[in-house]
């Protein structure tokens, strides 16, 4: 079946047709082109020529204009529209007029350096003019770095390794600090959180080093659609940048549409699996031999949809999953599989929504709304490169945010796409770099490092004995080697390892947990799935890093309790109503795993628990919060209050993303009825990350939305008493839950105006 | 809350003692230590330590003057393992520059100081060591401005280590205080030139070469892991006698690169007789890499006499035999391989070259095929022991089908 007829099937069929929220149609575009630039150097014209390349789509045109003028630039457009020639253009043509000129690309990943150096050699080959182009990166042959040092016209490279491998051995890189001309960042979208705030910091250390050898060089970045390229793009480079987003290249028609199980349980609003509505939908389309990617909301989620696919035993098809915590070589094999067309269909997580060349699919599956609109196009853009035809499917779980999205389809494609919000002075990131800064060159009294505090920094830095101040500099004093312990990737460096010791003779690590994610996915007893194999945690050597796991063939998963204790440490601002006060500031976050519960696959029945013992881990992040001023511990008893706020806690959980356009996973939220701080019934909202990303503070600004969004959620969700998407299960709120929620609501926003 | 308490939250480990109060302008009282002198120039103060050394001066194994004797270019070479582009006037001496340092790290990159630089040279019929000493990161311009006037009067360093250490440090600190770049032309890394020798000792480092080649044993020697942290602590406490030690051991690193050079000339001029079979061997080697086979002969022959183990003495009739082949005295390669047979048993090697022999140049294919069959059931007996066995096995069966072939079995 091609995939025209199988859309014709789809509209017929009975089981799917009815499930449909919305059905868009997006017709094909057609390109905008303008002429080549009239001074582009004529080099570069025969050999775009010889390409059959004689017109520009009109975005690249304007991004080449705005760099030559010397402005820094962002170049936003969807997948597949003919961004890298917005930099290479520039790029090349700069080289080709003044010699000696130099660049610096820079890409989120490894994998992403390599496609688009073999799309860079095919310019410079045609070209002819012995243009030296080089990745630098953990797997360059220590043999080779000397001359790519010492020659490389264009450097290809990814952030760790700038960090760790290039800034802090600036000396041996004058030739490129001295020349250059240009640094591209590709994916700037990529770099947000707790990653983009690093990297911005790591931007900081590059230009001070630029600023050394005098050079001052342009940015040239480049974006897939998010509401504020511009914003981003600018925090991340620390200087104003200009947003090109007039796209002007083709696309193939494309069906977007918008699946809602069927509900099960009308009392508990429960709908049909959409892990397994989504399982479904793929069965379908592999059978008919279209080529399918399923993105899947979590690592857990990947894996278990993999097994199942894969318990079908679909004759002759290789279907593969891809997430972080696979080894890299392992993912190369299915990259490189999924290009060549070996394998028919792939289970991801948001790893493959990055530009990787995975090649053409046909169609793609997003199993839960991934979280953010921008997301989204990017892993619908997955499927139809180029002017081919492809259908995406959004199969919508039974949270309240994918049911507000396809429920309100208006919002999903009349929205802007979300804001990537960074925090390059979330402080503990920010003296992590400040650190490195000192190594690769002493601070001079005054210099500011991002933020105005920069001395007060360096003097506690100085009484940690790390840093000397001597004559009006900060000079680095410590033997230490500061950009190894940082780790870019995570908020802490300390990952842990999985190591399998099935095989005796074949002990190996196949995988890696985060510090945070420790407590909950590799404590004793836990189930550990990997490649959709599951294996459990026979012991896990703290202090050493290791979880030991073996092999294990069970027909459920664990799923661990957190206890959650929440310390303020400092009020940044505080608004006082009637009957409530909206406060943010900065809270310690100490999460204690306590249990497991043993979850049975399809059914997702409890079949047992156990205990968890292993220390607390503790976060300083950044919270928002609510405390009630009227004393509802006279109208209710203390356990209504508790199941009520829990309640709240929930729904605003549910609800904030909507207005935070962030990741539902970003935030986590807590409650206290008598909180030592407010010393009042409080809710609290915490960013889901040390240091905090600038999420509390943005719910402060539209907290009252959010509650009246809740509100309006809320009354007209369909369940009786209570149900995952908007209070939470019953099992865990009790029974009245969502009626005193309610009333909680409905007290708080007394007085305040609608909307 | 203030900045400082929240990072001093985020940051448990913080160190709660109390700050010691430095002073700023601390009088330098004790310069007189260590014959230094208190200098300054138009970038700033630092100390120099000088001290001079007769040539009758004796570190180990030789007094300083002998390396003086039958020095020349061809020998350097040697040394250095390649040939050199370099015209060198007469006066070699006269150019040398011996090189070390004491550094912040020992990770390298550009947080990485040379807090202490050891130079020394040979003028006015002494060996002259100065040791520049920063007592703080602001006088390092003044240090290293001084330094690079010596660098410009010299044109040959000699270091240990100092290609991938030394020199990239003192360079990226020249880089970093905005100096011109320093120039030479030749660099002698005597790391490099002790590994090809000495690379059978459990460690090639500058100690186990003064140990176990140089004849000379420090006393009380700090190792090189402590030094950062006793600088540190002498910016703290400003106690000059706290680097004593310091500058102790880097004296006697660049007395040691004095001795080691004079011996590395006096192997390659062919003058130490009590080399040892491992030295013989590899000096062999090394003539054999440059092609100098009958040289490379003399070599593993005076080697032949001198093993003490069996292993060795394999190692080196091999080698012997390929050098006899490769002249062309086969009479002789095929009576080392006659004695291999005889007295060792350890692989097929002179099995096989004799089956060669046989084949190619004698056309006795029946003997050809009788030492391939030979080294087919040693191959067999040592299987376990031998690598790449298969390998192997498949080779030798191609051998005796072949041989068969001819022999019209």
């Amino acid at each position: 079946m091609n995939i025209e007829q199988m859309k014709s099937y789809l509209k017929e069929k009975d089981d799917f047709i009815s499930r449909i929220t919305y059905w868009k149609e997006i017709e094909s575009k057609d390109a905008k082109y303008v002429d080549l630039p009239k001074e582009l150097d004529h080099r570069l014209k025969n050999i775009l020529k010889e390409k059959n390349i004689d017109k520009l789509y009109n975005h690249q045109k304007i991004a080449y204009d705005k760099v030559s003028k010397g402005e820094n630039t962002v170049v936003v457009t969807p997948t597949a529209s003919g961004k890298t020639l917005c930099y290479n253009l520039p790029v090349l043509n700069e080289i080709l007029q003044n010699e000696g000129s130099r660049a610096l690309y820079m890409f989120p990943t490894k994998a992403l350096s390599q496609d688009q150096l073999s799309g860079l050699y095919e310019l410079i080959l045609a070209l002819d003019q012995n243009i030296k182009t080089y990745t630098y990166d953990g797997d360059t042959q220590v043999s080779a770095r000397k001359s790519i040092r010492q020659s490389g016209d264009i450097v290809i490279t990814n952030p760790d390794m700038l960090h760790v491998g290039i800034l802090p051995h600036h000396t041996k890189w004058i030739k490129l600090f001295e020349n250059l001309k240009y640094i591209i960042i590709d994916e700037v979208h990529s770099y947000r959180g707790v990653f983009g705030s690093h990297v911005a910091n790591v931007i900081r250390r590059l230009k001070r080093i630029c600023t050394f050898y005098g050079s001052d060089p342009i940015f040239i970045c480049a974006s897939a659609t998010i509401d504020n390229p511009g914003e981003l793009s600018s925090k991340l480079i620390g200087e104003e940048v200009t947003v090109v987003d007039q796209n002007g290249a083709p696309s193939g028609p494309k069906d977007f549409i918008f699946y809602n199980p069927p509900v099960v349980n009308k009392e508990l609003g429960i709908r049909r699996s959409y892990v397994l509505e989504s399982k479904k939908i793929a069965d379908i389309f592999l059978k008919n031999k279209i080529k399918t990617i399923i993105f899947t909301r979590s690592r857990l989620k990947t894996e278990i949809i993999l097994s199942y696919l894969r318990e079908n035993k679909l004759k002759d098809l290789e279907i593969r999953g891809y997430r972080g915590g696979y080894l890299p070589n392992e993912r190369r094999d299915i990259e490189k599989g999924l290009r060549d067309g070996t394998i028919d269909g792939v289970v991801s997580t948001n790893a493959l929504e990055l530009g990787v060349d995975i090649g053409q699919l046909d169609a793609s599956i997003l199993a839960g709304y991934p979280g953010t609109i921008a997301s989204s196009w990017q892993q619908a853009g997955r499927a139809g490169r180029g002017m081919k035809r492809s259908i995406s499917i959004l199969v919508a779980s039974s949270n309240a945010l994918d049911q507000y999205i396809v429920n309100n389809p208006e919002f999903f494609f009349n929205q802007p796409a979300e804001n990537a919000l960074i925090n390059p002075n979330n402080l503990m990131i920010l003296v992590s770099h400040i650190k490195c800064a000192a190594f690769e060159l002493p601070f001079k009294d005054g210099e500011q490092f991002g933020v105005e505090t920069t001395d007060q920094i360096l003097s506690y830095l100085e009484d940690k004995g790390i840093l000397r101040y001597k004559s009006g500099k900060w000079y680095w004093s410590a033997e230490r080697y500061p950009a190894e312990d940082i780790s870019l990737r995570s908020a802490s460096s300390d990952d842990f390892s999985v190591i399998d010791q099935t095989n005796k003779n074949n002990i190996r690590v196949i995988g890696r947990v985060d510090y945070f994610s420790v407590p909950t996915t590799i404590h004793k007893d836990a189930i550990y799935i990997h490649e959709g194999r599951q294996y459990q945690v026979k012991e896990l050597d703290y202090d050493g890093k290791k979880a030991y796991v073996k092999k294990a063939d069970v027909n459920f998963y664990t799923d661990a309790n957190l206890a959650v204790d929440l310390r303020v440490l400092d009020l940044f601002d505080k608004k006082e109503e009637n009957v409530k006060s909206f406060e943010y500031g900065e809270v310690v976050v100490t999460a204690q795993a306590t249990m497991y519960k043993k979850v049975k696959f399809n059914t997702h029945e409890n079949v047992g628990y156990g205990d968890i013992n292993l220390p607390e881990v503790e976060m300083h992040t950044t919270a928002w919060w609510l405390s009630l001023e009227k004393n509802f511990e006279k109208e209710m008893s203390k356990k209504v209050l508790e199941n009520a706020l829990l309640g709240l806690s929930n729904l605003l959980v549910n609800i904030a993303p909507i207005y935070l356009m962030c990741d539902p996973r970003d935030i986590n939220s807590t409650i206290q009825i008598r909180s030592p701080f407010t010393g009042k019934p409080t809710v609290f909202i915490y960013d889901n990350y040390p240091g905090g990303v600038g999420l509390s503070e943005k719910i402060f600004r539209v907290d009252l939305k959010i509650l009246n969004s809740a509100l309006t959620y809320l009354k007209k969700c369909p369940c009786d008493g209570g149900c995952p998407a908007c209070v939470g299960p019953i099992n865990e709120v009790g029974l009245k839950a969502k009626e005193m929620t309610l009333y909680l609501l409905k007290e708080v926003l007394k007085g305040e105006p609608e909307g | 809350m203030n900045l400082r308490d929240k990072l001093k939250n985020y940051d448990k480990k913080v160190d709660r003692k109390k700050r010691v109060h430095e002073k700023e302008n601390i009088e330098y009282i004790d310069t007189d230590k260590f014959n230094s002198k208190d200098i300054s120039n138009q970038y700033g103060r630092y100390i120099v330590s000088i001290n001079h050394y007769n040539y009758n001066f004796k570190h180990g194994l030789y007094q300083i003057d002998q390396l003086f004797k039958g020095l020349n270019k061809s020998v350097l070479e040697s040394i250095l393992n390649k040939t050199s582009n370099t015209d060198f006037v007469p006066n070699l001496k006269e150019k040398m520059l011996f090189v070390d340092t004491e550094t912040t790290g020992l990770m390298g990159g550009t947080g990485t100081c040379a807090f202490l630089i050891g130079l020394a040279f040979f003028e006015n019929d002494t060996f002259t060591v100065k040791q520049y000493l920063m007592r703080d990161y602001d006088e390092e311009p003044a240090m290293l401005s001084d330094i690079k006037k010596i660098f410009d009067e010299k044109e040959i360093v000699i270091s240990f280590n100092g290609k991938s250490f030394d020199l990239p440090l003192i360079k990226t600190r020249l880089i970093l205080n905005k100096f011109e770049q320093i120039s030479y032309s030749l660099h002698l890394d005597l790391l490099h030139s002790a590994r090809r020798i000495w690379s059978y000792l459990d460690s090639c480092s500058l100690s186990s070469l003064e140990e176990n080649i140089l004849n000379f044993q420090r006393t009380k020697d700090i190792p090189g892991y402590y030094i950062p942290n006793i600088y540190f602590e002498f910016l703290k406490s400003k106690k000059l006698e706290l680097l004593a030690p310091i500058f102790e051991h880097n004296i006697y690193d660049i007395l040691s690169l004095v001795t080691l050079l004079t011996h590395l000339k006096e192997v390659y001029q062919e003058s130490v007789v009590n080399l040892c079979a491992d030295e013989l061997y590899r000096i062999g080697k090394i003539k054999e890499k440059n092609k100098e086979y009958k040289s490379s002969i003399k070599y593993y022959k005076k080697a032949c006499l001198k093993y003490k183990d069996n292993g060795l003495k394999y190692k080196v009739l091999k080698s012997l035999s390929w050098q006899y082949k490769r002249i062309n005295s086969y009479n002789k390669a095929v009576e080392i391989w006659n004695e291999m047979i005889n007295d060792f048993d350890y692989d097929q090697f002179p099995y096989i070259e004799l089956a060669k022999y046989f084949e190619h140049k004698e056309k006795n294919y029946k003997k050809a095929l009788s030492y391939t069959l030979s080294a087919k059931n040693l191959l067999y007996e040592k299987s376990i022991m031998i690598e790449r066995y298969s390998k192997k096995l498949k080779n030798i069966n191609h051998r005796i089908k072949r041989l068969k072939d001819k022999n019209d079995i």
